[in-house]
């Protein structure tokens, strides 16, 4: 059979997915013509001492999946076995995506902590890097201090960084200051980097800012050290364009740590050719998300992991990422505890709980990443740590997404989005899907109408990995029910006296019955059996709320059911987050939601 | 099937490696029989640079440094020594500001290396050198007791080990501290406090050791400089009976403490190594142990946190947590609450 033939048969298909804590194994394959998923599996993954090879984790996780399926996949050595032979033993294809990388080591370089620096940190949020220092003229971000020209040299040459990122100035503006940063202390600090490390061990070098000075600049670094020459984050002083900025450091980040990924050799063997980011991967399933389920609506999703929080948003066919490498549930739960005061975590809980005690427990969980909550209390207080996870990452995607300031808590409530789509370590174990759902409405805060999935079986960052090659597989699988959907959450705007009706839910044909009243502060769900699939609805709001369609004016929805049902938020937009609020209320609606 | 592992040990053979932070000279061979003192490698850490503005500091445009410079390039310098100077009567000159050598001169600018730091690695371990790091340092076999425990800070060192409580289940008591524990790594029960996180700074402890501590102390703990090692982790748990045992049957032995921990992106278990002879090698520590029934396991959270048993059967499938949650996992005789059913991600293998 030709290759150009077999590429075009439906095949079976294995992807593994290498995290820092647990790798997964998805298995999809043609069941009736069609992609389906079959089985997943997971096995801890086996990055750090004393294996310090990925693939030694995925071959476990695939015996595990050898274990379910009484199907061989892997020959007595370990080796995976393709393609699969006309018994059945073996798979077609295989991929593999991984965050267990170390992150970019990043260094900034700016005039002034302000306007190019705050792009340029967008722009790495855009894969899995982290900023140890920024340097600039005019003084570190957060501190008041002037550092000395000599304090800058040597802050970048002891942070010896992955990478120089290099910015300042829009187009055609001021040029003085650029140039001396780059003459003073870049090309400096990149010399005497130059004097101690091989060349394949000195930082890259991005320039991404004024645009008449790249010449100079490019002339002036190139004596000393390779650059690449991007577009300006900041062309215009009300401009951002970070998107190349972006994908070079994105690249960046895949040459000098994914690429050299340990163990990942074997798992190129395997067949895959590249191991790509899984946020990136992620990135690639939620664009077809975004123009299947709704093309009107963004499409969201949301990883929350042992040592990276990512947020994914595809709108109107443009994608954004932001990751954050020191926030998790596992390794980076240390990082995380140093950003979010414990008050506002323990506001989340339904129940009293000391700040000491709670602290320690969760820092038992960073030295213990792969264990899982036991009893309601450490499950809903590992929840409660994820909200305000997530609303971290949330505020720093927030100025890319909706072009405003993430100041207040105002600023962060987004649009309706759908699919939003929940996954990582977190979501893989939640005990309840109404915890999971209750968390994404929490966390998110979407207004209007959204569609809530989760992702139990990594399928969002797995099939991203052949969304190129194989779309039809993305597309069939994730058809075909491959994520859980929890359900509809209405979210209306405006504000009324509490346990005042805000939204009326009812049967738009017919008797009109069941009917349901949401009184404004409460969350209502509507439970998964109460009306047939497809049951058009009529959303009846108060005067001054508006529930999608303008204040007051009502709204048809199709129920689409879900593992939770349709959930009614009228507590309102922004949530209020007064902790004697929150948890007076937080049991109430874990009740309601049935948990 | 991997699972979570601590090994509490008394006799084993343990290969640690030893690694300069940059790239030095090796100084011991393939099968060196090396003491703890031995230097098996070095190197010169540069520690930082100075670039000082010729133009600025002589007052003139300068094109070509050399022409004002008094020193070679390569030449060391002192802290304040003039290294250009321009004019004879209004004399300007340019000074270094610190000790170090004169590096660069171009464009205006000179560039001074702060005199570099000389570091030796030493072994730490009495064993045998198995293998050689080219320009790190080198992996070292030993014989020896291991204690691993969860968490611990500060810097590791050796010291004669040393106990002031009877049993691991008892808190430090300050009164129990002296100065005769100077340089000692002191077994210190369950817990520490304040008061006794005072009294160990006060009498030169070297290190102590406690089945946990509060992450309220924290601050202070890192204040102090002293080295900490909880076998259990934080909170208020007593020290596992295992490690009570094994450390208190070797009271008196010189002792290697390492309770450096958990770079960001893995977590690395701090361990106490106590270097014994044997007059056979005994076994290799490799992981890879698997749970069977018989097992000795320590469950790691909440409700069971820190307590020990043995496996007592291995139940197919999955199974109801209180959390609601389902996950595969053990039945366990857990000391005090019995027979109790663990998921395996929340168990570690004693060994």
């Amino acid at each position: 059979m030709s290759e150009t033939r077999r590429q075009h048969q439906p095949e079976s298909i294995l992807i593994a997915d290498c995290g820092s804590t647990i790798t997964k194994v998805v298995l999809i394959d043609v069941v009736q013509g069609q992609y389906r998923f079959v089985a997943y599996a997971e096995a801890p993954s086996t990055i750090n001492d004393p294996w310090d090879d990925v693939s030694v984790g995925t071959v476990h996780a695939i015996r595990q999946l050898e274990a379910t399926l009484g199907r061989t996949m892997l020959d007595a050595d370990g080796r995976l076995l393709r393609p699969e032979t006309p018994s059945g033993a073996g798979v077609d294809r295989f991929a593999a995506v991984s965050s267990a990388a170390h992150p970019l080591r990043v260094v900034l370089a700016g005039v002034t902590a302000g306007i190019s620096v705050a792009s340029a940190r967008r722009a790495t949020l855009h894969t899995y890097a982290e900023i140890i220092d920024t340097v600039t003229l005019g003084g570190t971000p957060g501190s008041s201090a002037l550092r000395s020209g000599d304090d800058l040299i040597n802050a970048i040459w002891h942070a010896s960084p992955d990478l120089l990122c290099v910015v300042g100035g829009t187009d055609g503006g001021a040029w003085g200051p650029v140039l001396e940063l780059v003459r003073n202390v870049v090309r400096v600090a990149l010399y005497l980097l130059s004097q101690g490390l091989p060349a394949d061990d000195l930082p890259a070098v991005i320039y991404a800012g004024n645009a008449t000075l790249r010449n100079e600049i490019a002339e002036l670094i190139e004596e000393v050290s390779p650059v690449h020459v991007v577009d300006n984050v900041r062309p215009t002083a009300d401009v951002e364009n970070i998107g190349p900025t972006a994908e070079e450091i994105e690249l960046c980040f895949y040459e000098r740590q994914l690429k050299y990924l340990p163990g990942g050799n074997v798992l190129r063997g395997w067949g895959s050719p590249v191991v790509l980011p899984t946020a990136r991967t992620a990135d690639y399933s939620l664009r077809y998300c975004a123009g299947a389920w709704n093309p009107t609506k963004p499409a969201l999703s949301i990883d929350v992991g042992s040592a990276n929080v990512a947020l994914n948003v595809c709108q109107g066919g443009r994608p954004l990422t932001a990751v954050r490498t020191d926030l998790g549930l596992g390794y980076s739960l240390r990082s995380l505890l140093d950003q979010v005061d414990m008050a506002d975590i323990l506001r989340w809980l339904p129940f009293g709980l000391d700040a000491a005690e709670a602290r320690d427990r969760l820092l038992n969980k960073a030295l213990r990443p792969l264990s899982i909550p036991q009893t309601r209390e450490d499950a809903l207080l590992e929840q409660a740590v994820a909200r305000e996870a997530v609303r971290l990452v949330l505020r720093d995607l927030v100025p890319s997404w909706l072009g405003r300031a993430s100041a207040n808590e105002g600023d962060l409530v987004i649009p309706p989005c759908d699919p939003i789509i929940a996954g990582g370590g977190l979501f893989a174990h939640v005990p309840y899907h109404g915890q999971a759902a209750l968390l994404l409405i929490d966390a998110l805060q979407p207004l209007g109408t959204s569609g809530l999935y989760l992702d139990e079986y990594d399928l969002l960052p797995t099939l991203g990995a052949i969304a190129q090659e194989r779309p039809l597989a993305l597309v069939q699988t994730l058809r075909s029910g491959g994520l859980s959907f929890l359900g509809t959450v209405v979210s209306p705007a405006g504000r009324g006296q509490a346990g005042v009706t805000a939204v009326t839910v009812r049967p738009a044909e017919r008797d009109r019955e069941p009917s349901f009243q949401v009184a404004h502060g409460t969350l209502r769900l509507i439970p998964h059996q109460t009306f047939a699939l497809g049951t058009a609805l009529e959303l009846l709001p108060a005067r001054g709320v508006d529930v999608g369609a303008g204040p007051g004016k009502p709204m048809r929805l199709v129920y689409r059911g879900g593992t939770v049902g349709l959930i009614v938020d009228a507590r309102g937009r922004p949530l209020p987050t007064e902790a004697a609020y929150l948890r007076s209320r937080i049991a109430d609606w874990l009740s309601e939601i049935r948990t | 099937m991997l699972y979570a592992e601590c090994f509490i040990t008394p006799l084993a053979t343990i290969y640690r490696k030893r690694a300069l932070p940059v790239p030095g000279q090796v100084l011991c061979g393939y099968g060196d029989q090396v003491a703890s003192d031995r230097v098996l490698a070095e190197a010169d850490v540069a520690m930082g640079y100075h670039l000082l503005d010729l133009a600025y500091d002589l007052k003139a445009e300068i094109d070509d440094p050399s022409k004002f410079l008094v020193k070679e390039i390569g030449d060391l310098v002192e802290e304040g020594e003039v290294i250009a100077q321009r004019g004879k009567i209004l004399r300007r000159e340019c000074v270094s500001p610190v000790k170090g050598r004169l590096v660069d001169a171009r464009r205006g600018k000179v560039l001074i290396e702060t005199t570099p730091e000389h570091v030796q690695l030493r072994a730490f371990y009495p064993g045998k050198v198995v293998n050689v790091l080219p320009e790190r340092g080198a992996t070292l076999e030993v014989t020896a007791a291991l204690v691993q425990g969860l968490w611990g800070t500060g810097h590791e060192l050796r010291g004669r080990l040393d106990s002031v409580v009877s049993d691991g289940q008892t808190a430090l008591s300050a009164e129990r501290i002296e100065v005769s524990h100077m340089g000692t790594v002191l077994i210190g029960g369950r817990t520490l406090g304040q008061r006794a996180l005072e009294a160990a700074v006060g009498n030169q402890v070297a290190a102590i050791v406690v089945g946990s501590v509060s992450s309220a102390l924290l601050p202070a703990i890192d204040e102090s400089g002293l080295s900490v090692l909880a076998t259990e982790g934080f909170g208020d748990f007593p020290m596992n009976d295992r490690a009570y045992q094994l450390l208190q049957a070797n009271v008196g032995h010189e002792t290697c403490i390492s309770p450096v921990i958990q770079p960001r992106w893995e977590v690395r278990r701090p361990e106490i190594v106590i270097p014994l002879s044997a007059e056979t090698q005994p076994p290799l520590l490799e992981p890879g142990a698997q749970i069977e029934p018989g097992t000795w396991v320590r469950a790691t959270r909440v409700p069971y946190q820190n307590l020990v048993g043995r496996v007592a059967l291995l139940p197919t499938g999955p199974r109801h947590l209180a959390s609601g949650a389902r996950a595969p996992g053990a039945i366990v005789d857990l000391q005090t609450v019995g027979r109790v059913f663990v998921p395996f991600t929340n168990l570690e293998i004693l060994r």
